[in-house]
């Protein structure tokens, strides 16, 4: 049955529809030459360089006094801004150039050397000065290529190679650039095609073409004249003992599932395998990305508590990562990613599936009911037949016919059973009560303060999902509706935790 | 049987002949999440991104067009937060009628999930299977949640 809401979306949207315009096709003038009728799609392919962090390693931290303070079993999530990344390694200074950027009319393209260290190979593409005069190089060139599943137009910038130092080419002299053959990458798609056709495009202008050379993809390295053969990778040197570097990450009590519009609780674990105290002094910052299906947030490491990760030990950090509504719309499996390399510190991941749950919709109804108490709104609370248990802390205390539960006052527990608050324990007087949101959450969570109750004995083998006020100033104004639900996404026990003073 | 093979050609034949029949609806949605001057941007991107990810598409969860706009939505997402864009405004390139103007205000305050439903519905022209499919939720949860969307949105026209 449609209604008039409906009709007016379909018309305007028939409205809106027509007026659009065909998503632009970019394809590149010269290389999509040849497929004329079709609408070139350009496939850009990426790759996502893995870009290490190198801290610049002053190397006095494990002789200072380390300020180690009683560090509770997991420090708890601070929302707080996350500080500026720390400094990478400063790049020497890039010498002025001397003369023009070279320009494609400038220089001829040659293949040069090939070679594999390390299981990296790479091919050198010589750059001759066929011009009158002198030019400049320096900067990355964008690849542009063909094959025969699409057109490339792109780069990766910075191989394992060390790029060729900036600098001036005079007549007949040559430059360099290097290309990094990920054909030979184990983590390169072996399904990936073959480019052919590749031409640069240089900074100071211009195609240039290069003959031969086929790619996989478009890792490149900097342009520039220095003659040396690349050199094996760069190994990176060990992290030097009491840096943040030295440390290692883990993700712990990560959910295997979350719901769009909850919130993930997992918990991180620094451990420090040297020999020297790690000093979490200025708190460094850390982020959390998901990917498909989120974006990158940071924040500053609750560290204070902590003040150090003594040799050999580790810390627990509890993490929170807010899952968007419709953070299921690519689907399936997604990977968490913790990282703290921006600010000189390790990095971990792991896999989330992120799908609808049932119990996350079972608690989204319970606070639909609790705003709003009607038949309508309790009709969509999916309560289990029989019984509901209905426990306050630890303990069951009534065990209930759902019917009765339509009726707020049905959700009374006795009071007697709780020694350090008072008033009315009923958790949908509670959730009606909540100043501000609340969160929805998968799996067990902490208490306010120290660690949640415990689940009654009717919970076991069920699962749990939580709501608890987004933003409780203390814990007095704290409180952990649990639902435990079961393979039917029904509600068996509803546990009412509130803080304490 | 053709159908059949443009189902199972991402990764062995034209990727753009295998994209090109669902650009419209890619840029369609990709318009309502990101605005129109961010529409290519957010199209090209999902391309980007579904020609790294084509060894993983799966005909048998879903058409083509069901897993690209997915991405697409993703990508919106991705945009929008990167980008902290305001609600949008009503798009220029549409001959804006006030009654337009003000569902157009109305539609960007719906809730992100009640927002795609309706995009994906009304204005790309899927089925509430496909928006299913696309949004990773069951037919019913589409159902209300556009149920709800209407009734939002007769609320705020109301209000305004």
């Amino acid at each position: 049955m449609s209604d008039e809401m409906d009709t007016r979306l379909r018309a305007y949207a028939e409205r809106w529809r027509a007026a659009q315009l065909p998503p632009e096709s970019r394809a590149t003038p010269g290389l999509a030459r040849g497929r004329s009728g079709v609408a070139l799609v350009a496939a850009v392919v990426a790759i996502v360089a893995g870009v290490a962090a190198i801290v610049t390693a002053d190397g006095d931290g494990g002789g200072q006094d380390v300020r180690t303070v009683h560090v509770p079993t997991v420090v708890p999530w601070v929302d707080e801004p996350a500080p500026p990344p720390a400094p990478t390694t400063t790049p020497p200074t890039a010498p002025e150039p001397t003369s023009a950027p070279c320009r494609a009319e400038d220089l001829e393209a040659s293949l040069g050397r090939t070679g594999s260290t390390m299981g990296h190979t790479f091919r050198e593409v010589r750059l001759r000065n066929v011009g009158t005069g002198p030019c400049w190089l320096d900067g990355y060139p964008t690849v542009n290529a063909v094959s025969d599943i699409g057109y490339l137009a792109d780069q990766t910038m910075g191989t394992r190679f060390p790029d060729p130092g900036a600098g001036e080419v005079a007549p007949g002299g040559e430059g360099l650039v290097i290309f990094e053959d990920c054909s030979t990458s184990a983590d390169w798609p072996r399904a990936a095609a073959v480019y052919r056709d590749v031409s640069l495009t240089l900074p100071g202008g211009g195609f240039l073409p290069v003959p031969t050379l086929e790619l996989a993809c478009a890792i490149v390295s900097r342009l520039g004249v220095a003659d040396a053969p690349p050199r094996l990778p760069v190994t990176e040197p060990p992290p030097a003992p009491g840096s943040l570097a030295s440390l290692r990450a883990e993700l712990a009590a990560l959910p295997e599932r979350a719901a769009p519009g909850t919130t993930v609780r997992f918990e991180v674990v620094l451990a420090n395998p040297t020999a020297v105290p790690v000093a979490l002094d200025p708190c460094p910052g850390y982020s959390i990305d998901l990917e498909p299906g989120g974006a990158a947030v940071s924040a500053t490491l609750n560290c204070r508590p902590a003040g150090a990760i003594p040799p050999g030990k580790s810390v627990r950090f509890e993490m929170r990562y807010d899952l968007e509504d419709d953070a299921a719309a690519t689907g399936g499996l997604a990977k968490l990613s913790w990282s703290m390399s921006a600010w000189g510190g390790p990095s971990t991941g792991a896999a989330v599936m992120i799908a609808e749950a049932a119990e996350a919709r079972a608690a989204a109804a319970l606070v639909g009911f609790a705003r709003s108490p009607s038949p309508a709104t309790f009709a969509a609370v999916p309560l289990a037949a029989g019984r509901v248990h209905l426990a306050l802390g630890s303990r069951t205390l009534v065990s209930v016919d759902p019917e009765i539960l339509v009726d707020v006052g049905g959700w009374d527990l006795p009071s007697a059973a709780y020694a350090e608050r008072d008033g009315s324990f009923n958790a949908i007087r509670v959730l009606a009560q909540a100043e501000g949101d609340v969160e929805i959450a998968a799996g067990p969570h902490r208490g306010c303060p120290g660690p949640a109750v415990p689940p009654p004995q009717e919970a076991a083998g069920l699962t749990q999902v939580s709501i608890q006020p987004a933003d409780a100033p203390d814990c007095i104004r704290w409180f952990s509706i649990d639902l435990f639900v079961d393979r039917d996404g029904r509600i068996v026990v509803v546990q009412l935790d509130l803080g304490s003073p | 049987m053709g159908e059949t093979a443009a189902i199972l050609a991402p990764v062995d034949a034209d990727f753009g002949s295998w994209v090109e029949p669902h650009l419209a609806a890619m840029g369609h949605l990709a318009t309502r999440l990101a605005g129109p001057n961010d529409r290519d941007d957010v199209v090209q991107e999902a391309l980007g991104r579904a020609w790294r990810r084509r060894s993983t598409f799966d005909p048998s969860r879903g058409t083509p067009r069901v897993w690209l706009l997915a991405i697409v939505a993703d990508q919106g997402r991705r945009n929008r937060r990167r980008r902290r864009r305001v609600p949008p405004d009503v798009d220029a390139s549409v001959p804006p009628a006030e009654r337009d103007i003000d569902l157009e205000r109305a539609l960007a305050r719906l809730s992100p999930r009640q927002r795609l439903a309706v995009d994906l519905h009304y204005f790309v022209g899927l089925h509430v299977a496909e928006v299913a499919s696309v949004m990773g939720v069951a037919d019913g949860t589409v159902k209300s949640t556009l149920a709800d969307a209407r009734g939002r949105l007769r609320t705020l026209l109301e209000e305004s």
